[in-house]
């Protein structure tokens, strides 16, 4: 018994020591890839030209004023986007 | 040449058909069981199994299986401590079977003869769009009608409110598209590229040797974004729930 508990207290010291080495490397994380980056940006720029597109042509629908707001929210959505990237650049930046 | 004799030896989107396997109908909806379903709940089970396996002894030296689950524990609990805090552990439960299940989707449509859930949009989207739903709703209830002000960022000026109050808006519905769609394009193109490689082989008969090296390099890769597109679909979760538990960050 009192040899088990000394075999536990010393796995302990090795699980903390292990840790503690551990803790060094855990901050690096997984690197993005510069594909992946591209493809990040690609997305966010898209998806948001999208979405403005989309709520233009409902608002059109409603209001009967084609081709009225998906103009404004065409643009607006390019707006977004370029505003989505360049967050998403910024915070690359800060990794 | 050889694709002119045989028309149909490369067909790489043909792996994402999705064929019914049971009909079913309520009403007019249609809600048949197809193979897609089926490896839903092929994953469903394989997580299930896997934990079963590895958390049934609960031994203080754990075995292979147990280091596995306790290793995905320490990840997805990580993930959550350093992007949401302490708050976030109330939402470990959701994130956890979350990560799981898109890294297992992933794994398991890696397996040839096998379908990939995660490369279709509508799956993806499902996903992405719960989460939306669900981090906005929490946003509203743990911040009440404050959570509004974050499309209006401070230090703008009134005038130009009626310019960046749509685009703000914009760009938050922007995160579910962007998000489902990262997930869903790579899986697709992954899966598409194994496909076309593969054909090669078959084509270019001894020198086939050259593509099949390639294929093998590819299927790593093919691996490593299996996993990377899970925990980027988590990590993303995991800020969303941050922007929507503390606004003003």
């Amino acid at each position: 018994m009192q040899d088990d508990e000394h075999k536990l207290s010393q796995l302990n010291q090795k699980i903390e020591a292990a840790k503690s080495k551990n803790q060094l490397d855990n901050h690096s994380n997984i690197p993005p890839s510069q594909l992946g980056k591209v493809m990040k940006l690609t997305v966010e720029i898209v998806a948001a030209v999208g979405i403005g597109v989309g709520i233009g042509i409902l608002l059109d629908n409603f209001f009967n004023t084609r081709p009225l707001f998906i103009i404004i929210f065409f643009l607006l959505g390019g707006c977004a986007g370029i505003l989505n990237v360049f967050r998403v650049a910024k915070s690359m930046q800060n990794h | 040449m050889a694709s002119a004799k045989e028309p149909n030896l490369i067909d790489p989107i043909h792996q994402f058909a999705i064929s019914k396997l049971a009909d079913i109908k309520i009403g007019n909806i249609d809600i048949s069981f197809t193979n897609s379903s089926q490896f839903m709940v092929i994953t469903t089970i394989a997580i299930m199994f896997l934990f079963m396996l590895g958390l049934s002894k609960r031994s203080i030296i754990p075995n292979r299986f147990q280091m596995i689950c306790e290793l995905s524990y320490n990840f997805i609990a990580n993930l959550l401590r350093a992007n949401v805090g302490e708050q976030g552990r109330d939402y470990f439960p959701f994130v956890f079977t979350l990560f799981m299940f898109i890294f297992f989707c992933n794994l398991i449509g890696l397996i040839p003869y096998t379908f990939t859930v995660t490369s279709h949009i509508i799956v993806t989207f499902a996903f992405a769009g719960l989460i939306f739903i669900g981090v906005t709703l929490i946003g509203f209830v743990k911040n009440g009608l404050g959570y509004l002000r974050m499309f209006y960022p401070k230090g703008v000026p009134v005038y130009m409110a009626p310019i960046i109050i749509p685009i703000e808006i914009i760009s938050y519905l922007t995160k579910p598209v962007s998000l489902s769609v990262r997930l869903m394009a790579n899986m697709l193109a992954g899966h598409s590229i194994i496909k076309i490689f593969a054909g090669f082989i078959v084509m270019m008969g001894f020198f086939g040797i050259i593509p099949l090296a390639g294929l093998v390099a590819i299927y790593a890769l093919e691996v490593f974004i299996a996993f990377l597109q899970a925990y980027i679909f988590t990590i993303l979760t995991c800020i969303y729930l941050n922007d929507a538990l503390h606004p003003h960050h």
